[in-house]
């Protein structure tokens, strides 16, 4: 089948889901290769994600035709399945081969996206008789069987290894696709009935269209074998015959639980239409709660006498009721007619008692029975506790106070009950039932719930998400960037100026209410988190870690921290360099480790986190250290710097490393040492404006800080101004601002001047200088000085005076004019005008020579 | 669609305006051919060819840019989008001259670059067929002339036709290095 324009979105799709795959395999494979050198369990679950991984693209690939990827999948699978059914003895070998047939498969997608086909790509002949050995290996020691034989064990094994694939492989995908669209569609139909029953707006007719959808699909189920979903299919189609016989309340939870179980068999489809084989989460015991709402119909149907004793001979035998009532008398009284029904009473006579009571033990407590009037604490502050520490317990008061407000209050303190005092007992025996029945199904949701946040986490592939043009994306954030300007535009619109608009301005600040979620919101689009890029680093460690016989562990921290996905795409090449150059330098050679007393193992922490409005990448190794004396010597003999440097400080020493050509490695490795790397590192940290910082403990390890904005496309800033230009500071590196005074100020022989602010002299760069302006003044007691923190120190930077700070959306400055100097880009201002934003790091690399002479000296 | 109408007494402007309108809107190349629009710098008409320009505009405030040649005058806000402004007179070497209410900003757009160039005043769109106009490489003489790719015959006048690209782009590699590596 050749690949026209239809497919290639099928093909597009199918790549980008395997690459996200395979990504995720990489790190469980680590897993379980670690696990198994350390002697330590392997978990089942995640060999099976393993093989789901792998099942899936193998089901997929083969819909494609893409059936090199297929027959390298179908192998691995087979493999894998020994490994997972016991069959064969777990070893690392056979995970690095499974690892090997990975890169592969990653080869191949590549391939498949460029030209739409697998063939011709590589050649899998080698991997594929690797695989093949290996696994006729396992099934019969010293025996070889031919191919045939073992693929067709491999397929029985398939079938009594996992109870619900049956005959699933005979299932083409064009009958499974139809099979998930038209259940899906049933499903969705059953839903929308639901929601018209909940809302009280419909009738008999809609509980009988989903009986008939619901029929309809476990037909379909069972022609196809999909016991499990046929199973909650059946008791979904049961409760709603009862539902339609009445013998159950069509109550918002027994809706909201039928929903939860719709939700699963969509979930179970999906699974299906990814090749998966349709297994539920928690099926059984979705199952345990969809039956456990059948009993329930006994009590409900029966006439009311004989609900008294049917109760209190089944429902309410072992009920536990909490009893509080600080009058001795009506204690007694009550908790005796309570024991009489077969309730068990714990009475308690202060609302304290009854709370440690709840503490020890509230899971046997099924209702509370409470006086209103208590000492101490009272029965209005004991519910509200209740309420929010056990709310599933219904409470019911007991007051002789008819007092409307007190009602009121206890109505809004989701009372389930009120008795009056003197007791009537008929009446409270009637309220405490139909509270026990309440508690029942309380719990029974509450379980529900549970299974509904489980699939939620497991399957996080499930949760709904569209895949957009990142062109598209850029163009609404860019337009939202434009509705910014355009808002401040009009409602600072010089011609309001001086005007009284009180309406006016209520309507203008709602707008730039609106516009700032909305700016908020289009920026969250892009972030993503790091945990994508960070798993690659697992397999990169584990990789180098055995090329190079050193033991290293790599952890991850942070991985949820969020940014801006240009960041994302920009860090992952340097990451790369660095985490190689921590392990390959960094870490020592495991008997020098011993040697120094530090555990054989290497360990690199690549950290994440989120700062003000940047991101922190920490890596850090417990290796040995930048070699501050090695460094310098190279850097001498490699002309980085002049032989006399020897004032360079440790921060500048270790600053070296990322200047292209440097390596201090003694031989050329095939990882690291050849002195590209680092400056590279440094170049595209550089290109998202950000910086590194290294934290150097020779002996111990070493520290690489990363810090990046969090988004390229905004940023806080302070605007000032020099004549009439206007510039945006950062406002990340702004220290403190200030006017000096003359004493602060020292100007030396040759006119560089320095302030003395507190204890440190900080160098006073004049802005209008270094970009050649016409100030307004150039007396430096007139103007501010703005402190900037920069990598090397801080200076002082003078402009004419402060406008204010603005948070605004970075515009480039047009590619035409190239990279300037000292510039980062532009933004415009709320009347129109454009402002140039600064870029304090760079911004001495502009300095005419003379003045950097004496920024140097 | 020009973006911002000049409320002014230059009826010639608005005209060429409406006519640019016009032809943007038959979005045919065929009816860009041979249209150029001319504007003025001192006492001579030069001509652009239409479909290199975008919109003109009114001159409006201009933020300068530190480190970049003479003849960029800096980047204006064009409805959100920030664009360099070439003055016109200091790329052909000329004698600056102060900017007035018929200064104009002519947009053009080429190789993905978009550029304004501010010119005296604009004058009309004009149809200029291909046997009217002769290849100007026999009258180039001095370096200031390198922009001018070929004469055009208009009745009796002659407008001198720009070359957008030369304009826009040679020596762009001196330019980078002016704006790139001036430490």
């Amino acid at each position: 089948m050749g690949f026209d324009d239809d497919n290639s979105e099928l093909v597009e799709g199918f790549v980008e889901e395997s690459r996200d795959a395979m990504e995720t395999i990489d790190p469980l494979f680590i897993e379980v290769i670690e696990g198994l050198e350390h002697n330590q369990p392997i978990d089942p679950e995640t060999l099976n994600g393993i093989f789901r991984l792998f099942h899936t693209m193998k089901g997929s690939a083969g819909f494609l035709n893409l059936n090199v990827i297929v027959s390298v999948t179908h192998e691995a699978e087979t493999l894998l399945d020994l490994c997972r059914s016991g069959k064969a003895e777990l070893k690392v070998d056979y995970f690095q081969i499974l690892l090997n047939s990975c890169d592969m498969i990653k080869t191949l997608l590549e391939g498949v996206e460029q030209t739409g086909s697998d063939r011709d790509i590589l050649d899998v002949t080698e991997i594929l008789n690797i695989l093949k050995q290996t696994i006729n290996h396992i099934k019969a020691p010293g025996e070889e069987l031919s191919e045939i034989e073992v693929k067709a064990d491999s397929a029985e094994d398939e079938l009594t290894g996992d109870e619900f694939s049956l005959d699933f492989d005979m299932l083409s995908p064009e009958i499974i696709e139809k099979f998930v669209q038209e259940g899906l569609d049933l499903m969705d139909e059953a839903e929308a009935d639901l929601l018209a029953i909940s809302r009280g707006a419909a009738g008999i007719e809609n509980l009988e269209s989903i009986f008939r959808q619901l029929h309809t699909f476990k037909g379909n189920c069972g022609f196809m074998s999909f016991a499990e979903m046929q199973e909650v299919t059946h008791c979904l189609e049961t409760i709603i015959e009862c539902m339609r016989e009445k013998k159950i309340a069509c109550t918002e939870e027994v809706i909201v639980t039928i929903l939860n179980a719709i939700d699963h068999l969509k979930m179970g489809l999906f699974d299906l239409l990814k090749g998966g084989k349709g297994k539920l989460e928690d099926g059984t015991a979705l199952i345990g709660v969809l039956s456990g709402f059948k009993p329930k119909e006994d009590a409900t149907t029966v006439s009311s006498d004989s609900r008294m004793t049917a109760s209190s001979e089944k429902g309410n035998e072992g009920k536990t009721i909490l009893f509080i009532e600080d009058d001795s008398t009506s204690r007694t009284l009550v908790k005796k007619i309570l024991e009489k029904n077969d309730y068990i009473c714990v009475a308690c006579q202060t609302a304290e008692d009854a709370l440690e009571v709840l503490l020890n033990d509230s899971a046997s407590i099924d209702v509370i029975l409470t006086d209103i009037n208590l000492p101490g604490i009272s029965g209005k502050e004991l519910i509200t506790e209740i309420n929010a520490k056990y709310n599933s317990i219904p409470v019911i008061t007991l007051s002789g106070d008819k007092d409307r407000d007190l009602l009121k209050d206890l109505m809004k303190l989701e009372v389930y009950g009120f008795a009056d005092k003197p007791v009537d007992k008929d009446e409270l025996l009637k309220l405490l039932e139909n509270a026990v029945s309440h508690a029942m199904r309380k719990k029974i949701q509450s379980k529900s719930k549970l299974l509904d946040s489980k699939p939620a986490v497991k399957n996080t592939k499930v949760k709904r998400d569209i895949r957009v043009d990142l062109t598209k994306l850029d163009t609404l954030i860019d337009l939202v960037g434009e509705l910014i300007i355009a808002e401040s535009m009009v409602t600072k619109h010089p011609d309001l100026e001086n005007l009284e608009l009180t309406g006016f301005e209520r309507a203008s600040h709602r707008l730039h209410l609106i516009t700032n979620e909305l700016q908020d919101i289009a920026m969250a689009v892009r972030m993503i988190p790091v945990s994508g890029v960070f798993k690659k680093m697992l397999r990169l460690v584990h990789d180098v870690s055995h090329k190079i016989g050193k033991p290293i562990k790599l952890q991850l921290k942070g991985e949820e921290t969020e940014v801006d996905k240009a960041v994302v795409d920009m860090i992952a090449d340097p990451l790369v360099h660095m985490i190689r150059n921590s392990a390959d330098h960094g870490i020592e050679m495991p008997e020098e480790r011993a040697a120094a007393g530090k555990p054989e193992e290497g360990t690199i922490i690549l950290a994440a986190e989120q700062k003000a409005s940047e991101v922190l990448i920490i890596i850090q190794d417990d290796g040995r250290g930048l070699n501050k004396e090695k460094i310098l010597e190279k850097s001498k003999a490699n002309g980085l710097i002049g032989e006399n440097d020897d004032f360079l400080s440790d921060q500048e020493i270790c600053q070296l490393i990322f200047e292209p050509g440097f390596s201090t490695a003694a031989e050329v490795t095939d990882l690291s040492g050849r002195g590209v790397g680092m400056d590279v590192v440094k170049k595209n940290i550089e290109k998202v404006k950000g910086r590194i910082e290294i934290q150097n403990n020779p002996g111990k390890g070493c520290k690489f800080i990363i810090h990046i904005p969090l988004t390229l496309a905004t940023i806080e800033g302070m605007l000032v101004k020099v004549g009439e230009t206007k510039y945006t500071i950062p406002i990340t590196s702004i220290r403190e601002s200030l006017r000096p005074t003359a004493s602060m100020i020292t100007i030396r022989p040759d006119g560089q001047e320095f302030v003395k602010i507190r204890e440190s002299i900080l160098p006073v760069f004049r802005l209008y200088q270094l970009h050649d302006l016409k100030p307004d003044n150039k007396d430096l007691t007139q103007g501010i000085l703005i402190v900037l923190d920069l990598v090397d120190g801080a200076i002082c930077l003078f402009v004419d005076c402060i406008l204010h700070q603005i948070q605004t959306v970075i515009k480039s400055l047009s590619g035409y004019m190239g990279n300037v100097k000292g510039i980062s880009g532009c933004n415009i201002l709320g009347n129109g005008e454009v402002a140039l934003i600064l870029d304090p790091e760079s911004i001495l690399k502009c300095l005419p020579s003379d003045l950097k002479l004496v920024e140097a000296g | 669609m020009p973006a911002f109408r000049l409320k002014t007494r230059r009826g010639r402007l608005d005209i060429a305006m409406a006519t640019m309108e016009n032809i943007s809107l038959a979005e045919d190349h065929d009816t860009q051919k041979d249209k150029y629009l001319t504007f003025r710098i001192g006492s001579e008409e030069y001509a652009i060819a239409i479909k290199n320009v975008t919109e003109i505009i009114g001159m409006m405030s201009i933020t300068e840019v530190p480190q970049t040649p003479e003849y960029i005058k800096g980047v204006i806000n064009l409805r959100g989008k920030v664009i360099p402004v070439m003055d016109i007179r200091l790329r052909f070497a000329m004698q600056a001259r102060d900017y007035d209410e018929r200064t104009c900003v002519i947009v053009v757009r080429l190789k993905e670059s978009t550029v304004g160039l501010v010119v005296d005043t604009v004058s009309e769109v004009l149809d200029i067929p291909e046997e009217n106009i002769e290849e100007s490489s026999r009258l180039n003489s001095s370096d200031s002339n390198n922009f001018i790719c070929a004469m055009g015959k208009v009745e009796d006048r002659i407008k001198m036709v720009i070359d957008v690209n030369a304009l826009l782009f040679r020596d762009s590699e001196q330019l980078e290095q002016l704006c790139g590596e001036d430490n």
